[in-house]
């Protein structure tokens, strides 16, 4: 059962990573990638990931996703101006790179010792996955720092300057 | 559960579908939504290897969060960013930007 | 696994990274001050921001003495602190100080002198000490996004000039493709080994491998990730062919922001690529095949071809170029080529000559590199954020301390004998070349190097030809106290390296072989 809802999502996650890069208008291809992040979610809950699941929902769809079609709509761009993104024939030397490139990183994947090398169905901790987890690696107990706390405190700083960032760029005067 | 080399491949190929994007496409914001499925890509490979092969502690789940996190901060500034060129040149077509040529 | 620590335990490990505690909380100050200090006029910011820096590296002086010589391991391995990442933090703290001092007039001259260019910088700052100051990759890709994003907007800081923010967008782009290629690399070896921890990670490739073949043959994930994780950083140092845009990004970036991100994101990537190559590329079984070759897959013949490419195209196109900014990036990516030579002579030698080669070159770059930049946004015309060529002529009238100046830098990044660039390129290139094997490499170095000192040299002839404009509508140009000090200093530092080089060659030596004390 689990498999063929892995093959679905799978099938579905490609599909409309593609299409979101095929697309002429920004929109479509905004909506797309959100699709794609709503299949790349159910995957996670698949992997028992449950609460990173709520949060690609939550905060990559929901809210960095919304952000791209803000801004887009805030440009409200015509069909002359998205329309001047075209193929060219010069675009088939990267793209005929990435072929043999992924077509490289695939083979190495299939013979790769520690890929093969795991347990199948092993006895997952009670708490994996969990907001309980999250918040132990992140904040610890009452008497014990988390270990990824310190991580914690310097996303914060990034943030903080995305923001200032974010403002001085954006500001219509300064 | 479908073994751990297809979630790999899965994650190689929306990987090298993310830098397709950025590589062919000349809209500014395709092109960051491309880099955008590039860590994407990178978070479910994390995920994956978290589950399948180290599933007692969870470093990759944080790794993840943190992404997220980071991918928030950077698409606040990339749109800053091109809010700022769009008032300048009305355009967001990385190719409409050559002031600078040699 | 290791044991949880305590809260108190915790906090007191956050002495050690004072200094960078220091730059996060005084770039809040700064913010705080400008919002509700309610004068237009901004002088007192860069007077106050390098207090704050002179404050940090106070700080990092006292570590430097308090820290044993192996380092420490702090909060959960996430943090390293030693002698190698201290140097490196002092020399970014330097050129941030310099920048800032230059900035200050910059900034108002072009009427935005706002409290956010001088806290973006110390968070910038911050990210790029964290980044040397790591033995986790995920810390480090972190810290690579946290010095990163400040900069894509500096880059664009004069908004209002297209140059300026089309840089920025130029820069966002490529710095994002390479974090997000880094970042596959570094998942790559997470699912390999399950840590992100250098000296694990070491460990589990120096107990289960024995050559690159077996590797390539049972795990080819791992020659994946060092090749990704190493486009990552090439693509930071901007080596060709990863240099795409970067003489459009240094062109259009406000001048003083140029100066701070040619020396201070080349110093860290290559700082932290050095950590990388030192502790998990270096692995016997990632460079050499079963007969004690060097592999022919092995990472080192990448870069081994890059280097040779990269000198010989960027002085090539150097040589054409009359914006004095593009001829300056297309000159910093040939000094990228020279410190990736040190980082290749270094992995492949087993003397201690090589030690000190990086880390010296890497200073007398500091200064050269900032000062020019430096010069040329005192030169720069109001308003256009770039220099030609015949925008500095005639400079010997209007301003002569301003051309000795650029005369000491210039030749210093040429190569010209009593400054502190040539020391460091020829001890480089001695070092690379007693080792035996890269003696091509160091031949087509030279041969560069003089290709290039063409182009250096043109700028000087243009300073000094007078001809197109007449005596009398040259106006003096008036240079800013703070400019003139930083000018001054990094002169003076240039000319003390070439004259007294040996000290300091030894005492970076000594920082790098702590590396090996276990």
């Amino acid at each position: 059962m689990g498999v063929y809802i892995f093959y679905l999502f799978g099938t579905g996650l490609i599909a409309t990573s593609i299409v979101a890069i095929l697309m002429k208008n920004p929109v479509h291809s905004v909506l797309s990638v959100v699709s794609s992040f709503f299949f790349l979610a159910g995957i996670y809950a698949g992997l028992s990931m449950q609460f990173l699941a709520v949060i690609q929902i939550l905060v990559y769809a929901g809210a960095i996703m919304v952000l791209f079609i803000f801004i887009i709509m805030l440009f409200d761009l015509q069909k002359s101006e998205y329309s001047k993104d075209r193929f060219l024939w010069r675009d088939l030397v990267p793209l005929a790179l990435i072929l043999i490139t992924a077509a490289g990183f695939i083979s190495a994947i299939s013979r790769s010792e520690s890929i093969k090398n795991y347990v199948a169905n092993a006895k997952l901790p009670s708490n994996f996955g969990s907001v309980s987890a999250v918040s132990f690696e992140f904040f610890g107990t009452s008497n014990s720092v988390g270990r990824f706390s310190f991580l914690f405190e310097v996303i914060s700083i990034l943030l903080l300057s995305a923001i200032v960032g974010a403002v001085v760029l954006a500001k219509r005067k300064l | 559960m479908a073994p751990l080399s297809l979630y790999i491949m899965l994650s190689t190929i929306l990987f090298f579908i993310g830098l397709t994007g950025v590589l062919v496409r000349r809209n500014i914001i395709i092109m960051m939504v491309s880099i955008e499925i590039m860590l994407n890509a990178s978070n479910l490979a994390l995920v994956a290897f978290n589950r399948f092969r180290f599933y007692d502690s969870n470093d990759g789940m944080i790794f993840s969060f943190l992404i997220i996190a980071i991918a928030a901060a950077e698409v606040a500034v990339g749109l800053a960013i091109v809010i700022a060129i769009y008032r300048k040149k009305k355009t967001v077509m990385i190719q409409d930007l050559n002031v600078m040529k040699h | 696994m290791i044991d949880n620590i305590s809260t108190i335990h915790f906090l007191k490990e956050m002495l050690y990274l004072i200094p960078l505690l220091i730059l996060v909380f005084s770039s809040m100050i700064i913010l705080l001050v400008d919002v509700f200090a309610e004068s237009s006029n901004k002088r007192y910011l860069a007077p106050l921001t390098s207090l704050f820096l002179i404050f940090s590296a106070i700080s990092i002086f006292w570590l430097y003495k308090y820290i044993p010589k192996s380092g420490v391991k702090i909060l959960y391995n996430m943090v390293y602190v030693d002698h190698f990442s201290l140097v490196i933090s002092a020399m970014l703290i330097i050129a941030a100080i310099i920048t800032v001092w230059i900035s200050s007039d910059y900034l108002e001259r072009y009427g935005i002198a706002i409290g956010e260019f001088y806290s973006l910088l110390l968070i910038s700052l911050t990210g790029m000490i964290l980044m040397v100051s790591t033995t986790n990759l995920f810390t480090m890709f972190v810290a690579l996004e946290l010095f990163s994003i400040p900069i894509y907007v500096l880059a664009g800081f004069f908004r209002v000039y297209g140059k300026s923010i089309e840089s920025s967008i130029k820069y966002f782009i490529s710095g994002s493709v390479a974090s997000a290629i880094m970042l596959y690399g570094i998942a790559l070896f997470y699912g390999v080994f399950g840590t992100v921890e250098f000296s694990e990670i070491e460990r589990h490739i120096f107990n289960h491998y024995d050559s690159v073949a077996q590797i390539a043959k049972t795990e080819p994930l791992l020659i994946l990730g060092t090749l990704l994780i190493m486009a990552g950083f090439l693509f930071k140092t901007a080596m060709i062919p990863f240099h795409m845009w970067t003489p459009d990004i240094y062109e259009g970036a406000p001048t003083t922001v140029t100066g701070f991100m040619g020396f201070a994101v080349k110093a860290t990537s290559f700082a932290a690529f050095f950590r990388v190559v030192v502790s998990i590329f270096n692995t016997p079984s990632l460079v050499y095949s079963e007969n004690g070759t060097i592999s022919p897959s092995s990472w080192i013949n990448v870069i081994y071809v890059l280097i040779i490419i990269t000198l010989i195209v960027s002085n090539l196109i150097a040589m054409s170029q009359r914006n004095v900014k593009r001829m300056l990036a297309y000159s910093s990516i040939s000094h990228a080529a020279y410190l990736m030579i040190a980082i290749l002579t270094f992995s492949l030698s087993k003397t201690k000559d090589s030690y000190g080669s990086l880390l010296f070159y890497l200073l007398t770059y500091l200064f050269a590199s900032i000062g020019a930049f430096a010069v040329l946004s005192i030169f720069e015309k109001n308003g256009s954020n770039s220099v030609t060529l015949e925008n500095l002529n005639g400079a010997s009238k209007r301003s002569p301390f301003l051309v000795a100046s650029m005369l000491i830098f210039i030749f210093s990044m040429a190569g010209v004998p009593p400054f502190g660039g040539f020391f460091g390129k020829f001890y480089l290139l001695k070092s690379a070349f007693v080792d035996g094997s890269l003696s091509t490499l160091v031949l087509i170095a030279v041969i560069t190097s003089v290709i290039g000192a063409f182009y250096y040299l043109r700028v000087l002839v243009f300073m000094f030809m007078k001809d197109v404009e007449s005596d009398e509508n040259i106006e003096t140009l008036n240079v800013p106290f703070l400019g003139k000090l930083a000018i001054a200093l990094s002169a003076i530092a240039v000319v003390y390296l070439g004259v007294f080089p040996n000290s300091l060659i030894q005492f970076m030596g000594e920082t790098i072989s702590n590396f090996f004390i276990k």
